[in-house]
């Protein structure tokens, strides 16, 4: 049935189809100031989405009608309006602005606007930004470079997830990523996989699929109020990412980029090198911890019976290797002004730090962009294939190869860990002094032994059609679907620590094989008239449809037969499972813009969705925004030094569908020891669910001064969030553990600043800067009814929660008892007395954030650098809580001598200062370790300010390259995370557990952050 | 034109957004099957019922965190050779609490409740459904104290902790009622992993754990335990060991006791060293295993450890590798063969001994009772053994149980042989019932905190946290945070009506409120 609604409404708009008269216009874009050429400036039709870019030499080709008006802009330039006046070719200056007030912006549903135009914030990158000082995730490249957005990256080496919160969290249960469009087509951005305490590995996102060869530009919708058109996905904002297209030129045009890096570990933990493996001072060949005899060159016997002086090692230095990443791009471009055609193949191959991980990603991108008179044809297809092996699994249990090398005893040597296989015995395993726990063992073997493999397919497709009707009214029909399989396996060789074997001794293997399918679909009108001399509507009205269907395959050997035939047949116990996960949304959508005097705009959206995953009475939700744009500065006289003044406010509500599957209460079930065992599902469904609604209020300006040369941009914007659909805890009597319920009330507000500083502009010499700054505050105003607790996430050494009346993400630790004095009371054997977990340490988020960005420019040298900070809040270290229970933190080096520790403090229920003599093996195994440590301890301010990126780059100047076959060379070298300007905690606070909302300001084994060094060669033919 | 097609494309809009109709289905899980679907409720009770027994008895982590870190460290048939797990020294992780807490009504009390309260649910099944309920719940309510249970698996009641008293009473008439009611008629197929369905057997196991709850609650309310127990004895508790309760395992669920002894986190205690060593008793070596790849002055011995050692590995005779570990019956080898042992002939014995003692009619001749119940432990763990061997154990007068190294005296100063008074005789039961419960460590911390026996050692040092007097036992699990904030009122009123919120607050059946 839907299908033939679709067909019936294509057949609709075939009808409109007619023939009429265009010209071919060929121009130039150059710098007013330099007078050098403006690559990828956009040249747009005025009132039409008819749009090119210019080329390398500034130079574009588009169609339009005689008495047409051509929009040029340009990242970084104003906005110029040309008339074509019958001319076929158009030699254009455009004029600098103050970064980026003002230019075409790329808005919801892929509708190109003014900025001037536009009642809520948004901020563009360009593309450039993204390739030079390269992260081959491209969500990490906006890190620092944009007010209102954190970007917090798991750390599971290559090809791993990054989260990114726009504007903060709105959303207890953790949905608070922004919706991802390319090219005007949604895409999936799952995380696959995500690290726990004790196992477990991110699987990667899907944003990271994406080449960054391929981005012409993003932009950053960061609230509801931009979004609002993108309905119910949009209220977490959106990143719009627009790629890069053919054009109209002369022959073929090629251009190679490579992009070397290589990356190091960007901290180390600070370990004690005093002290030998061992317990109370004795030294013992099988003891997982350091608390042994003082280290003095005396003679020690390994687990295999080998003697050897005893020295400390330095196990992590000597497992990571330097991570190598090489990506090359060719990207082929010819065209004429019927059609244009881009084809770029990129591929990337990086090492991580841990030996063996690798990732190897090649994408084929082939882009067609076609006019046929009112026509145009807009077809896009990219294949993705990526193979990333050996991902390192995360927590805390053995296989996780860098908790091992932290954990190792001091005096284990690395020489005999990296022989890593017995073979005394029939068969081989891992040599080791503990060869079979689940909780320490070999990193060699782990980094060799597991081979988990990942293979992603991933084909991204879409075709746009767009038809001009007349002047006033166009239609788009637009079409994408992004769907990838993803084929994981792990084969554990034989010996591998049989608690991951499922206790056979010859290995285990297990594989699961995942769809991941979205499909959109969308039909819209444009309408643009003018109505008098001051005002102008413009209008869209559309329809679109969503499918999202996952399914997953899985299998597991249960312990292998035949050592290493990796093989079901060979399982002992086969287990297998699978499941299908189906959604379908649709709606209807309108905006209308009045514009009065190009100085005042009104803009109004409104949508309905229709949702399968809501209960067919709440299935329907319609949610409006609007919106109101005031450019003074063209309507009173300003003052000489002040340019443009410009107030935006706008308002928005946006609903927000629920989970699948939440309308009937359903049994799980699963293999028993005599078949199929039923069990109840311990999640309480709700008959009556609604959708989640998001109202959000904003306010803000643009402001130029000094002859442009100033740029200040600020936002102020409150949202709350509805009827969020949470499971919130439900006394267990009941029989579940969870109700799903609308609840809760989030109010999120928060500040942005941009400002944009030309400090000097010379012909020959310029410095910009672009400063960013944002604070943000989630409020958990309201829960239900009987529920004011709700844990995001709870660890061994924290708990992140949102309980009522807090600030969301509010750390809880056990902490140290304390009396009214606030002095920690010390038990009777010589020990702080622990508090349960109800110690506030503070907040996961930061209190705000800032960047500051100079690009210095000389002739052709330029210099980028990026310094970003984020100040406040907290994060908890898992990491550093076992490190100090096994004595390998420096700091445990105090007090090692038997019984010389007196911990400060007083004696409990007293006031007498605690006399009481412990030791500092006691004292560091009761406040650290792994079962139960004392968060408080634990607990480190996550302010810190880096040098986040700085690039040098050359152009070779054309007068180089007159006669040959090269038109352009651009060289740059480039470092990221180069260094902390301040960093309070002992490693950086930017990991994450995972990238859900409870593993957010835990660090648990998470690896460290890298340095990167790497240089970029951009050759153009 | 373009007003028809703005008035096409709403048009269009309109009829999409009709396309809803499928909605429904699309929105029903594939994957999951619901009560509602009449082809799943007709035959669901036999795989609920499944599920609350093999799950009911936990899975490994849970078995971990709930029965081997508190219950059998608390009967002391094992100590922790790892000193990072304090709750060995009484130090309450509410983290592991919950973790079991969070499981048992969701996922087995309301599987029960189900089946009790279904319409497709024969009326054996329902009987047995609730007998298995009042197995699940005497282990909790010995474990906390007061816990909610009359309305346990009802969403629509708010929670309330009832008093033990209240729970044991109900216990106990439900499981009178319950055996009672089995008739002839259809019942539970082979997904009941215990007994089949077996209606016999049933109800002698609701019989059999009728008398260990009347025992248990002998001391407080000695009528009421007299007239229940009086009554289990006359329907008929276990008569041999083919009546015990072994629930069977594979590899999906397989022995979650024998999962973990491969995680070298427990050893045998210096109670199981003193008890069985000091009797030569021949389930020493089923139960553990004489210590090897440790050092040469341990090898070849079978060693326990003391409970509540102190977080300090460094010593030798502490480490895992010089303590016995579990026998090869009770390890990771045979997981997927050893049945979990649920409730057994043994014990039954010596609790008809016991109700002898105190004098219930029907119970036989005490003395006997107690042989047998030797002569069945035996038989239960040692197939083979031979009758003489036995009776040559249990006549024994000369073996005592020993001092090990670093235990302040042994566990009793009484052989093996039925003593002449009551007082030693009463000691015997409770040493040879704690002999033959093994590993259940509900069962042994619970008949030790009612009887005082085994004479069991403090242990060695006592957390900070833990407002146990030094030389004293662990009565209770205390309430965790997490059970506090969802339902504050309940739990302060739970701790008004027992005394105090402590781990020294005395359970009802062990004389407190």
């Amino acid at each position: 049935m839907k299908k033939l609604c679709l067909l019936w409404i294509m057949g609709v708009f075939v009808l409109g189809l007619q023939a009429q008269e265009k010209l071919t216009v060929t121009g130039k874009v150059t710098n007013a100031t330099t007078k050098k050429p403006v690559e990828s400036a956009s040249v747009l039709v005025k009132g039409s989405m008819n749009g090119t870019t210019t080329d390398a030499t500034g130079a574009f080709t588009i169609s339009a009608l005689p008495n047409a008006t051509l929009t040029i802009s340009g990242i970084g330039y104003g906005n110029m309006e040309v008339a074509v006046g019958g001319r076929s070719t158009i030699e254009i200056e455009l004029a600098e602005s103050a970064g980026q007030l003002e230019g075409v912006v790329v808005t919801a549903l892929g509708l190109k606007r003014q900025k001037r135009d536009l009642g809520y914030a948004t901020q563009q990158i360009g593309g450039e930004d993204l390739q030079i000082g390269r992260e081959n995730n491209v969500a990490n490249a906006l890190a620092g470079r944009t007010a209102g957005v954190v970007i917090n990256r798991s750390s599971a080496g290559p090809g791993s997830s990054t989260r990114i919160s726009l504007r903060g969290e709105r959303s207890i249960r953790g949905d608070n990523g922004p919706l991802i469009v390319i090219d005007g087509v949604p895409v999936d951005n799952s995380v696959r996989g995500s690290t726990g305490e004790f196992n477990g590995n991110d699987g990667g996102d899907a944003i990271s699929n994406l080449n960054p060869d391929d981005i012409e530009s993003m932009n950053i919708l960061r609230g509801p109020n931009a979004a609002a058109l993108y309905g119910a996905r949009a209220n977490n904002g959106v990143i719009m990412i627009t790629t890069k297209k053919g054009r109209n030129q002369k022959g073929l045009g090629i251009s190679f980029n490579n992009n070397t890096a290589i990356e190091n570990p960007f901290y180390s933990v600070d370990m004690q090198n005093q002290y030998a493996q061992g317990s109370g001072g004795s030294y013992i060949a099988t003891d997982e911890n350091s608390w042994g005899p003082r280290i003095t060159g005396q003679q020690i016997q390994n687990w295999k019976g080998d003697n050897y002086s005893a020295s400390a090692q330095d196990h992590t230095a000597d497992f990571f290797r330097t991570g190598l990443s090489t990506s090359n791009n060719i990207a082929l471009s010819a065209g004429n002004e019927v059609t244009q055609v881009r084809f770029s193949y990129n591929n990337l191959n990086a090492t991580g730090l841990v030996p063996n991980n690798s990732q190897n990603r090649h994408s084929f991108t082939l882009r067609s962009t076609s006019t046929f008179g009112k026509l145009n044809i807009d077809a896009k297809i990219n294949y993705i294939n990526q193979l990333i092996k050996n991902r390192p699994q995360g927590g805390e249990e053995a296989q996780n190869p860098y908790s091992n090398t932290l954990r190792m005893p001091t005096t284990v040597r690395s020489s005999d860990l990296e022989n890593y296989a017995d073979e005394s015995g029939p068969l081989p395993r891992q040599s080791f002094f503990a060869p079979n726990s689940a909780i320490i063992g070999n990193p060699y073997w782990m980094a060799n032994k597991l081979s988990p493999r990942e293979e992603r397919n991933r084909l991204i497709a879409s075709a746009a059609l767009n038809y001009k009707i007349n002047n006033d009214i166009g239609i788009t029909g637009r079409a994408g679907i992004d769907r990838y399989n993803d084929d994981n396996s792990r084969r554990s060789f034989a010996g591998t620590p049989t608690p991951f074997t499922n206790n056979s001794a010859a290995g285990n293997y297990n594989f699961e094989r995942l769809l991941t399918e979205e499909f959109n679909a969308e039909l819209f009108a444009t309408y643009n008239k003018s109505l008098s001399d001051n005002f102008k509507l413009s209008g869209v009205v559309g329809t679109a449809v969503r499918k999202n269907r996952s399914e997953v395959a899985s299998a597991n050997a249960g312990g292998l037969d035949i050592p290493d035939l990796f093989n079901m047949t060979n399982g002992r116990a086969v287990t297998a499972g699978n499941g299908i996960f189906r959604r379908e949304i649709q709606s209807v959508y309108g905006s209308a813009q009045l514009s009065w005097k190009d100085a005042i705009y009104l803009d109004l959206t409104g949508r309905n969705d229709w949702a399968s995953t809501l209960p067919a009475a709440n299935r329907s939700f319609f949610y409006p925004s609007a919106s109101l744009s005031t450019i003074i500065s063209d309507l009173v006289t300003m003052p000489k030094w002040w340019s443009y003044a410009k107030f935006r406010t706008s308002y928005a509500f946006v609903g927000k569908e629920a989970p699948e599957y939440q309308t009937i209460q359903t049994l799980l079930s699963s293999t028993g020891v005599a078949g199929t065992i039923l069990r109840n599902r311990s999640q309480l469904i709700n008959t009556n669910l609604k959708p989640e609604q998001t109202r959000s209020f904003e306010i803000g300006g643009e402001f130029r001064f000094a002859g442009s040369r100033i740029g200040l941009d600020v936002t102020y914007y409150k949202t709350n969030t509805f009827n969020q659909v949470i499971g919130v805890p439900l006394v267990l009597s009941s029989g579940f553990n969870e109700k799903i319920i609308n609840a809760g009330k989030i109010q999120n507000n928060g500040i942005e600043v941009l400002l944009d500083i030309g400090v000097i502009r010379k012909t020959k010499f310029r410095w910009d800067m672009a400063i960013n700054f944002s604070t943000f505050r989630s409020q958990v105003v309201e829960l239900d009814d009987q529920v004011k607790f709700f844990t995001l996430g709870s660890t061994r050494v924290a708990d992140v929660r949102a309980n009522e009346g807090e600030r969301l993400g509010n750390m809880y630790v056990n902490g140290f008892q304390r009396n009214t004095d606030g002095n920690v009371e010390i038990g009777a054997n010589g020990l702080p007395i622990r508090t349960q977990r109800n110690v506030l340490a503070g907040n996961v988020f930061p209190d705000w954030n800032g960047g500051i960005n100079n690009t210095l420019s000389l002739g052709n040298w330029s210099f980028d650098f990026l310094v970003d900070g984020r100040f406040g809040g907290v994060v908890a270290s898992h990491t550093q809580a076992v490190l100090g229970g096994l004595g390998k933190l420096q700091e445990t080096v105090t007090g090692r001598e038997a019984n010389s520790l007196i911990v400060p403090g007083v004696l409990a229920g007293t006031k007498t200062p605690n006399n009481i003599t412990t030791n500092a093996q006691a004292y560091w195994q009761f406040v650290g370790g792994r079962g139960n440590p004392i968060g408080e301890a634990w607990v480190y301010d996550a302010t810190n300010i880096r040098l986040r990126q700085a690039t040098l780059s050359y152009k070779f100047p054309s007068s180089m390259f007159t006669k040959g076959f090269i038109q352009g060379v651009n060289v740059s070298v480039y470092g990221r995370n180069l260094f902390f300007f301040k960093n309070d905690a002992p490693f950086d606070p930017e990991v994450s557990l995972n990238t859900g909302l409870g593993g957010q300001g835990i660090d648990f084994y998470s690896l460290p952050t890298t340095r990167s060094l790497g240089i970029n060669v951009n050759v153009n033919f | 034109m373009k007003s028809k097609i703005i008035v096409a494309t709403f048009c269009a809009g309109l009829l999409l957004a009709g396309c809803t109709k499928n909605f429904d289905q699309i929105n029903t899980d594939p994957n999951s099957p619901s009560l509602d679907n009449p082809a799943v409720a007709a035959g669901a009770a036999n795989a609920l019922f499944s599920s609350a027994v093999s799950r009911g008895l936990m899975e490994a982590g849970e078995f971990q965190r709930v029965q081997a870190l508190y219950a059998d460290l608390y009967g002391q048939h094992f100590a922790t050779s790892q000193g990072y797990f304090f709750s060995d020294r009484y130090q309450i992780n509410q983290g592991w609490l919950d973790f079991g807490w969070n499981r048992f009504y969701p996922r087995d009390i309301k599987n029960l409740v189900d089946i009790i309260n279904s319409d497709n649910a024969s009326a054996n099944q329902k009987q047995i459904a609730r007998i298995w309920k009042v197995f699940l719940f005497h282990r909790m309510v010995d474990f906390y104290g007061d816990i909610p249970y009359f309305d346990a698996g009802d969403p629509n009641k708010a929670e309330k902790f009832d008093s033990q008293r209240d729970i044991y009473y109900d216990m106990l008439k439900e499981l009178g009622e319950a055996s009672t009611a089995l008739a002839n008629g259809p019942t539970y197929d082979a997904k009941d992993v215990i007994y089949g369905g077996d209606i016999v057997k049933w109800r002698r196991f609701a019989n059999t754990l009728r008398l260990r709850l009347a025992i248990r609650i002998s001391n407080k309310d000695a009528a009421k335990a007299k007239t229940e127990g009086e009554a289990a004895i006359a329907a008929g508790i276990f008569t041999a060991n083919s009546d015990n309760a072994l629930a069977k395992v594979n590899n999906i669920l397989p022995n979650a006791f024998n999962q973990i002894t491969g995680w070298n986190e427990f050893r045998m205690s210096a109670t199981s060293e003193s008890l069985l060593g000091g009797y030569q008793d021949p389930r020493q070596g089923i139960y553990f295993n004489a210590v090897s790849g440790g050092d040469p002055a341990f090898n070849g011995t079978f060693k326990g450890l003391r409970n509540g050692i102190p977080n300090l590995n460094s010593a030798p005779e502490i480490s895992f590798r010089n303590n016995s570990n579990v026998g090869t019956t009770f390890s990771v080898a045979s997981m997927t063969a050893n049945p979990r042992i649920v409730l057994t002939y043994a014990e039954g014995c010596f609790l008809m001994s016991e109700a002898k003692l105190k004098g219930w009619s029907g119970a036989g001749d005490a003395k006997t009772w107690y042989e047998l119940g030797i002569m069945a432990s035996m038989k239960q763990f040692l197939p083979t053994v031979a009758d003489a061997a036995v009776i040559a154990y249990t006549n024994n007068s000369t073996n005592v149980p020993t001092t090990p190294t670093g235990a302040p005296r042994p566990i009793s100063t009484l052989p093996v042989r039925w003593a002449a008074n009551a007082a030693e005789q009463m000691e015997q039961i409770q040493l040879q019932k704690w002999v033959a419960v093994y590993p259940d460590g509900f069962e042994a911390w619970a008949n030790f905190r009612r009887t005082g026996f085994p004479k069991l050692y403090p242990p060695v040092a006592y957390d900070a946290s833990s407002d146990v007097p030094v030389g004293q036992f662990i009565q209770r699990i205390p309430y965790t945070d997490n059970m506090r904030n969802l339902n504050t009122s309940g739990v302060a009123a739970a701790e008004t009506r027992m005394g105090g919120k402590g781990q020294a607050i005395k359970l009802w059946f062990a004389g407190g409120n």
